[in-house]
């Protein structure tokens, strides 16, 4: 009877802990669209500018950037994790953000530029008035 | 959508982007095709000259940082701070 009170108890306490780290997530993701709807309302806070019409960049391809560095152009990016924890990926990035440390790796993490394309929001034919 | 693979499926104005990444736009004769950077979850726009005749096709889609499995913890905490 105790035992089957204690496994109970055990399986609430896991049940409130993984519910409270799916609304942490649900927030995160919540600010983070928040802070990009504020971008496409205001381009200029950060990482903001038109964007002059082109077709793609690919010249400054392949430079790298650590984590904390600022993204200076949107676009794509390899991400090169340090050791063995994880092949490079791809990720896409907003100018203006932080690149940021890699939770196994931490600042060890290097980005590598693939191609820019401005945000969409930012280009003279799809901003929205202010 | 339009379009016979995923590769080459074209967008229109007002339709929920389902990837994010790099897309090629296409506007209706005024300007030359061009990329842009579209997030996940937002609306396909339409353009202030061609309107609803633009499209928007899927160049090279890729992963949002903050949904990435290894960025998940504090996505905008300072580098340099190494756990030992």
């Amino acid at each position: 009877m105790m035992l089957k009170k204690s496994c109970e108890s055990i399986m609430r306490t896991v049940y409130k802990s993984t519910v409270h780290l799916m609304n942490m997530q649900t927030q995160r993701q919540g600010l983070w669209l928040e802070e990009r709807s504020l971008r496409r309302r205001f381009p200029k806070l950060k990482g903001g500018g038109k964007s002059r019409p082109h077709s793609g960049e690919k010249g400054r391809a392949g430079q790298i950037f650590s984590a904390g560095e600022t993204v200076k152009e949107t676009g794509i990016y390899d991400v090169v994790h340090e050791g063995e924890h994880r092949s490079p990926h791809e990720v896409v990035m907003l100018s203006g953000d932080a690149f940021p440390p890699c939770d196994t790796c931490n600042a060890r993490v290097r980005f590598r530029l693939i191609r820019t394309a401005p945000y969409i929001f930012q280009d003279e034919d799809f901003e929205e008035p202010e | 959508m339009q379009g016979t693979s995923k590769a080459e499926q074209s967008f229109k104005p007002g339709e929920m982007v389902s990837e994010s990444g790099v897309y090629t736009v296409v506007h209706d004769g005024h300007r030359r095709k061009h990329s842009a950077t579209i997030f996940k979850g937002e609306k396909f726009p339409q353009c202030a000259r061609c309107g609803d005749n633009v499209r928007f096709v899927l160049l090279r889609p890729s992963t949002l940082i903050s949904e990435d499995v290894d960025f998940k913890q504090a996505p905008d905490a300072p580098a340099g701070q190494d756990t030992p």
